[in-house]
């Protein structure tokens, strides 16, 4: 399971492919992809799993899942790992 | 009583004396100097800048004097102290002036933490400000001179100061010049006030042109953001302003905020409202003229859908 490693705060301007993301712990600022503010989000309200968030994302969108969307997906989770933004932890 | 009711025989007596109450923008800075360029340069440049009775209270106490060893007999020298420290190494005493506003640069930057403080000018018209955060070289401070010199109030030349309510609190002081901008200034404006040009100092030659009296005034008068403007000075290309990504912007000022770090979630907040309230762009320019239309169609248009 995907959880925050801290509260972030989140400035994503509306149609906007580009987001900023605070880790309040750290006190860095980082500027990420549309797709990384809206999973912050969403493990902002619960934890998650890969499955979980790729069924989240995909729901908001009418067509059906891309199947390039889980790979897109495991890298930006890869990258906020990196950037101790999000851990991951056994369920 | 403002600066230019006082003879400058008088003004360096008060100065080498007990110091004068200067108010710089939304501060009182008291200034105590026996140097004569310091009074010199204050007598000029801030001729319409308030006095306060002395004795009364000021955010900085500084001192500009030769430093006390036999240098003063040859090369002198002079040192900036706020509150006794010395956050400098001595100048040639040719850089007095040029010193002082460095150093009330400083003062404001390192202490002035109620504000959020952005490495940028700012200027304003119908109540709205543009934000102008750039690099040194990028031509701000020559735009910012160019625009207060074609109708845009003064806000601040190298501190924007962002208040908790989202307001922009003006610094109208001199505005710094530096190489070439000097002569383009006073080609484009020869109305204008520039002080003596001093050479071979840290940032080149450099020079200070005096804030417009109106804006001067107007020191209390907070201006709400409107645009957050990185401008570029590109020779032999035309003005064009192209729409920048909100985000991007947000980390374009946050690399340039003196205190970004230090007010932690609330300098965050205090960005995102910005933001919030202000469209962003990039802004290339050779031409000064034809860079402040570029500005006056943006006010003009603002002023038209409110």
């Amino acid at each position: 399971m995907w959880h925050l490693t801290a509260d972030t705060l989140v400035y994503a301007p509306a149609s906007e492919e580009a987001a900023v993301i605070y880790n309040t712990a750290s006190g860095d600022t980082h500027l990420v992809n549309a797709l990384a503010a809206q999973v912050i989000s969403l493990l902002g309200s619960t934890a998650a799993s890969t499955d979980i968030l790729l069924d989240r994302i995909a729901d908001q969108y009418p067509a059906p899942p891309d199947p390039e969307l889980l790979q897109v997906l495991e890298s930006t989770l890869a990258d906020l790992h990196r950037l101790d933004l999000i851990t991951e932890t056994s369920a | 009583m403002n600066v230019a009711h006082y003879s400058l025989a008088g003004l360096r007596q008060e100065m080498a004396r007990d110091g004068i109450y200067l108010q710089t923008g939304a501060f009182v800075a008291r200034v105590r100097s026996p140097v004569s360029q310091v009074a010199e340069g204050i007598h000029q440049l801030y001729a319409d800048a308030s006095i306060l009775p002395t004795h009364g209270f000021a955010d900085f106490h500084v001192t500009l004097a030769p430093p006390a060893t036999y240098r003063r007999w040859f090369k002198p020298q002079v040192i900036f102290r706020s509150d006794g420290y010395a956050p400098f190494k001595p100048l040639p005493i040719d850089q007095a002036f040029a010193l002082f506003e460095w150093g009330l640069n400083w003062c404001i930057s390192s202490h002035a933490h109620q504000y959020l403080i952005i490495h940028a000018a700012a200027v304003e018209k119908h109540g709205f400000a543009a934000i102008l955060p750039a690099p040194p070289g990028s031509g701000k401070s020559t735009l910012a001179a160019g625009l207060v010199n074609r109708g845009w109030r003064l806000l601040s030349d190298e501190l924007t100061l962002l208040s908790r309510e989202g307001m922009i609190q003006p610094v109208a002081r001199p505005v710094s010049l530096k190489n070439q901008s000097i002569e383009v200034i006073s080609q484009f404006a020869p109305q204008a006030c520039i002080g003596r040009i001093v050479k071979d100092t840290i940032k080149g030659t450099v020079a200070h042109m005096r804030a417009p009296a109106g804006s001067v005034a107007r020191v209390y008068e907070q201006a709400q953001p409107g645009w957050v403007i990185f401008p570029k000075y590109q020779a032999g290309v035309s003005a064009t302003l192209t729409p920048m990504g909100g985000a991007e912007a947000f980390m374009g000022l946050a690399q340039n905020a003196f205190n970004y770090s230090l007010l932690a979630q609330e300098g965050f907040r205090r960005l995102t409202a910005l933001m919030g309230a202000s469209a962003s762009y990039r802004f290339h320019y050779s031409d000064l003229e034809e860079a402040a239309s570029v500005f006056d169609g943006i006010a003009e248009q603002r002023h038209a859908n409110m």
